[in-house]
């Protein structure tokens, strides 16, 4: 088997067995028309039983209205989702990577993180692209390209020196205690390697 | 025996997915397969009765596991032919239970192994909810061969394997419940480069110590966790005799031979050659 094929089945694997344990039928995307949304698509939509994958599409302009308390479209496609899985026993997934997973503060309230596990940088090399918040892709620059802010937080998350000069650490270093906050919650996240936020890591 | 005479052993193992917490349920399932293979002796993963992420529940769901009786709930599996090796939480006294393995034989105990070493690091959590074990020995089965458990962890430690070979074990079953990790880079397997490490592990304990080896892990998922599958039976010259898949309910099956442990214990007399007084002796000034 192929690496996407292998790593796909993991997380519909675990994407099935959610489903299962809290007595859901559906699982809503958020589709945010991001690379990780349409990697998440790809790889659930023939993944899940027949009609249990629903994207709720958030570069529809409609979306912003269909919302209550519209913020962003964004967060309306996902008040949709959590409107649409308390009225259709749901779980909601959200595309972030495992990158902004771990430093931005507001990226994990969804049920379900499929790629939770899989760095930006690996999103890139299935999709060609990644995406994250600004300030993520700033430091992601400063760094020299995504693959290498991953590699630093890959040596954080091993206790390893990381290789880089005191500014950037300095900027990682806030950025990871940002990013703390967001994983307050516990949510499912397959797991793919050996350090898994809400795994492995504290809360 | 085989058709010429000389002492056989049939090796089972299931690698099942266990529903968390319905021992009953998993009974039914492992007692259905285990009539199938009508083995001699067949594994079964680690708490395999019970599913693994426990936590406090293993307190509620540990059983009494006393050798010659029958465990509480789970008498379906009283149908199953040879000796079945099942894991359970076991309640012992009024600490924590233990992750045990019971050694069945028509539904009554034959013999028990508490878990030794418990994984309290990364994402395990043992040492919170269960009691170590203190004791290591090996049995022989109706089946004439001597046996040794281990579980998961135990077999990571190379002190378990060689204390029961040194009490002569003929066969060394493991039950693990591993988690695939490394899935990016997938590894030699396959599917997660964690379970390369097992492979490795398993062949060099069989071969080192001449005996055969089976290990039983676990499949499925349990929340976020994907168990990595790939159970094994491993010959006494380190040779994979079967291998399992990912999937839940794969079952590997193999004919152990008395001839084939001395060939390759004359070949690789390692086990033989051990000096266990000095040794001893050794670890007395080992520092602590």
């Amino acid at each position: 088997m192929d690496r996407e094929g292998r790593i796909a089945g993991i997380v519909c694997g675990v994407a099935r067995a959610a489903l299962r344990g809290a007595g859901a039928e559906t699982l809503l995307l958020i589709d945010d028309g991001s690379p990780e949304a349409e990697l998440c698509r790809r790889w659930l939509e023939p993944g899940l039983p027949p009609g249990a994958f629903r994207a709720i599409d958030a570069t529809d302009p409609a979306i912003v209205e269909s919302a209550l308390q519209p913020v962003d479209a964004v967060e309306a496609a996902r008040a949709v989702a959590r409107s649409v899985a308390a009225a259709e026993r749901g779980l909601v997934a959200g595309p972030a990577n495992r990158t902004t997973l771990l430093l931005a503060p507001r990226s994990a309230p969804d049920d379900l993180l499929p790629l939770g596990d899989l760095w930006a940088s690996r999103v890139a090399a299935l999709t060609g692209s990644w995406s994250g918040p600004a300030t993520i892709a700033e430091l992601a620059r400063r760094f020299g390209g995504v693959e290498h802010l991953d590699a630093a937080l890959e040596a954080w998350l091993h206790g390893r020196v990381i290789d880089a000069d005191p500014g950037l650490l300095e900027a990682l270093e806030a950025a990871l205690a940002r990013g703390r906050s967001g994983r307050r919650w516990p949510r499912i996240v397959p797991k793919l390697e050996s350090r898994t936020a809400w795994i492995d890591l504290g809360r | 025996m085989n058709a010429d005479g000389v002492p056989t052993l049939r090796l089972a193992v299931l690698q099942t997915d266990a529903l968390l917490e319905d021992p009953a349920a998993n009974a039914s399932t492992i007692s259905d397969a285990a009539a199938r293979v009508r083995a001699d002796l067949t594994v079964t993963p680690e708490l395999s009765l019970t599913g693994y992420h426990l936590e406090a529940a293993a307190a509620s769901l540990a059983r009494p596991v006393r050798t010659g009786e029958p465990i509480e709930g789970v008498e379906a599996l009283a149908a199953a032919e040879g000796e079945l090796v099942v894991g359970l939480p076991e309640r012992s006294g009024i600490g924590p239970p233990h992750n045990c393995a019971a050694v069945l034989a028509r539904g009554r105990v034959r013999h028990r192994h508490r878990k030794r070493y418990l994984p309290t690091y990364g994402m395990f959590d043992e040492a919170r909810f269960f009691a170590p074990g203190e004791e290591l020995e090996t049995y022989v089965g109706d089946h004439g061969w001597r046996v040794g458990i281990l579980i998961c962890e135990d077999l990571w430690h190379p002190s378990l394997p060689y204390l029961l070979a040194l009490e002569g074990a003929q066969v060394i079953a493991v039950l693990a419940a591993a988690a695939g990790r490394g899935a990016w880079s997938g590894g030699e397997t396959g599917r997660f480069a964690s379970w390369d490490h097992w492979v490795r592990l398993a062949r060099v304990t069989a071969q080192t110590h001449g005996v055969y080896l089976a290990l039983a892990n676990r499949a499925g998922v349990e929340g976020p966790i994907t168990f990595a599958g790939g159970s094994l039976i491993v010959g006494p010259d380190g040779g994979i005799l079967a291998e399992a898949g990912a999937d839940p309910g794969a079952v590997l099956e193999a004919v152990a031979e008395r001839d084939a442990l001395d060939a390759a214990r004359a070949s690789s007399p390692h086990a033989r050659d051990e000096d266990p007084r000095w040794l001893a002796e050794r670890l007395r000034r080992a520092p602590r």
